[in-house]
């Protein structure tokens, strides 16, 4: 099926995801087989949820490329790549061929096949695989870093499930999809939903770990620091996710080392 | 009842009429209260049969017919607090008029807004409401503006109390609108949190000792020994209008947080200065009737002179609020049902829905007769 928006054709290609509020179907553009995630209202009562999202989605892009400007002064040729956390709009409007449906277009940047990217929670549900302990690392690390780069701006995520976590096991790449529930704040976010973000991050990992949510027991080595210290951010965190990231970081360095660690999955 | 609207030229005409230069616009109100006693009927709570109506607008026809003269009503309730550092906000509301009609009305192509613009004080004030009738001119509007009372007392003991006029709103309003289910738009706008509970006594200081029989004869049995509470009351406003309130600040650390336990964070949107209530309120009704979108917001208020700082502030605020919701109830109507537009016609006053266009009988080509006269 082919998609025109204005004067930009998409190839619209196999559905990858569905929800109550909408469909993810992968496709690509006609002129340069870029790839991008087109995400479709199931009905017009949820295109309220799309345009949320897709406003929340610009103002986290220009803030991070305000923030990559700022940063680039202080570290040349360095990035923050905060705008790797979440997906880049490339466009947002009301399908009439769609019955008034909202779309959005989404792409993720640095990341070239999208098929690579995969819901945390498919590792354990589906393919029956917990990550290892030095693999969620840098997922934890990645989502504390998001935390605290839109905590700051006002903007909770309010649906950091493992479902709403995409990640390249390959690449070490995490992408939180679904902004159609988050909540803006004039300042910022309040400290019970900033709690409650860290709260839902740490829980999305302690279970990709293989840990158990209802008892916080991480059976395969019960009193390891790492996964202790992961149940105690799911508990006792005081909202403050700059700070958790860099405590986080200091922990992992000292447990893991320093630099790039492969993947590695394992049987549950 | 006629198709006239507010036009820059009948705001002018209407602050002539009402407003002697040099003088406060409220002094015919205060005027009144110092001649009777009480709040002039078109602004007291208790006058005019104390419900609030809504209608639409139909003009008898030589045909039997009734035609619609301006589009569907939707009703626009606004209260705004008059306390303390807020005193001056009749004068504002008066001044912004002619946006908060424009504006809103742009957001409601089609539609015959009709407003209420109210004022609310504190129990210890004389009188705690003044809730006008809806109306659509700017000579009404102007004039009931004029006869509000604000005394500006009250300040600084821990809260307000718009609990009355959210009772208003929700138990002695009736709508067009909400027969034929949509909602109408309600605004409260402070900087203080108001009390959790009513008081009977003071229901029938503000309304009248038949308040409850009105509450009854509008649909709502309320219980006089069980009153509902403040946020009992908001919850049944919500089920006929899309009620935000409009934070004008945070006088007490515990403004915010009361009001999102009546409403819900998703209700509460920030009003950065009270002379650009209309652009928000005109965003707010964009947003829930699907006719601008959030992309849109920040453009459509620097275009209309919010500051770029202020635009951004409230583009944020209002991503929370539940952004389409009239516009699916719209579709859900129009399921079953054609909502009126102008031009249409009825074939009684107090029928729900216009008569399919095929029934309305054709014209024999004659021109109508006027004075009785038909010339050949």
């Amino acid at each position: 099926m082919i998609l025109s928006i204005r004067t930009t054709q998409y190839s619209v290609l196999q559905k990858v995801a569905e929800a109550v509020g909408y469909r993810v179907y992968l496709c690509k553009g006609i002129d340069n087989d870029q790839q991008f995630l087109l995400q479709i209202a199931t009905e017009t009562a949820y295109n309220g949820g799309l345009d949320r999202a897709a406003f929340i989605l610009k103002e986290l892009k220009q803030t991070s490329d305000s923030c990559e400007e700022e940063y680039a002064k202080l570290h040349p040729g360095e990035k923050v790549n905060y705008d790797q956390l979440f997906p880049t709009l490339i466009d947002s409007f009301i399908s009439d061929e769609q019955g008034q449906r909202r779309i959005n277009i989404l792409a993720l940047k640095d990341v070239a096949t999208i098929q690579k990217m995969v819901p945390l929670s498919t590792l354990k549900d589906r393919d029956q695989l917990r990550i290892s302990l030095e693999t969620s690392g840098w997922i934890m690390g990645r989502l504390l870093k998001l935390l605290s780069f839109t905590h700051p701006q006002g903007i909770s995520v309010r649906q950091l499930d493992s479902n709403n976590i995409l990640i390249d096991l390959e690449r070490h790449h995490v992408v939180v999809f679904n902004w159609s529930q988050s909540q803006t704040y004039i300042q910022e976010v309040v400290l019970e939903q900033r709690r409650q973000d860290i709260i839902d991050a740490a829980k999305a990992v302690f279970l990709a770990i293989g840990g158990d949510i209802n008892t916080g027991v991480y059976q395969y080595d019960p009193d390891h620091e790492y996964s202790k210290f992961i149940w105690n951010l799911a508990w006792h965190n005081d909202g403050d996710a700059r700070k958790a990231h860099a405590q986080y970081y200091e922990l992992v360095h000292r447990l893991f080392g320093h630099g790039y660690i492969p993947s590695k999955t394992i049987p549950l | 009842m006629g198709d006239r609207t507010v036009t820059k030229s009948s705001y002018d005409s209407a602050i002539n009429k009402h407003i002697s230069s040099g003088q406060p616009s409220t002094t015919r109100g205060f005027e009144e209260v110092r001649n009777t006693g009480k709040l002039h009927p078109l602004v007291d709570p208790s006058g005019y049969d104390v419900i609030r109506r809504s209608l639409i607008r139909l003009d008898p026809q030589p045909n039997g017919l009734f035609l619609v003269t301006v589009g569907p009503p939707i009703e626009h309730e606004t209260r705004l607090d008059t306390t303390g550092s807020m005193g001056r906000n009749v004068e504002v509301a008066i001044k912004v008029l002619p946006h908060t009609y424009d504006l809103s009305s742009k957001m409601l192509p089609g539609s015959d807004l009709q407003l209420a613009i109210g004022i609310f004080g504190d129990c210890q004030d004389s009188f705690v409401l003044c809730r006008p009738q809806f109306e659509m001119t700017s000579d009404k509007l102007v004039e009931q503006l004029t006869l509000m009372v604000p005394e500006g007392l009250g300040g600084g003991n821990g809260g307000e109390d718009p609990q009355y006029g959210l009772f208003g709103a929700a138990y002695l309003t009736s709508s067009y609108n909400n027969r034929i289910g949509l909602k109408g738009y309600d605004f409260t706008i402070s900087d203080e949190p108001a009390r959790e509970r009513l008081d009977e006594r003071q229901l029938k200081r503000v309304f009248g000792d038949e308040v409850f029989r009105k509450t009854t004869e509008n649909g709502f049995e309320i219980n006089h020994r069980d009153l509902p509470s403040t946020k009992e009351v908001v919850k049944d406003l919500l089920k006929r209008s899309h009620a935000f309130f409009l934070e004008a600040g945070q006088a007490y650390s515990n403004t915010h947080s009361f009001w999102v336990n009546m409403f819900g964070e998703e209700r509460i949107v920030v009003l950065p200065e009270i002379d650009i209530l209309p652009h928000v309120q005109a965003v707010i009704i964009g947003l829930t009737e699907g006719t601008i979108s959030t992309s849109e917001v920040i453009d459509f208020l620097i275009e209309n002179g919010i500051g770029k700082e202020n635009a951004r502030i409230i583009a944020r605020s209002v991503s929370n609020i539940p952004i389409g919701a009239q516009a699916e109830l719209r579709r859900k109507v129009e399921q079953e049902h054609r909502i009126p537009k102008k031009g249409d016609y009825f074939r009684a006053k107090t029928d729900l829905w216009p008569i399919d266009l095929s029934e309305v009988p054709q014209s024999d080509g004659t021109q109508p007769t006027q004075g009785g006269i038909n010339w050949l």
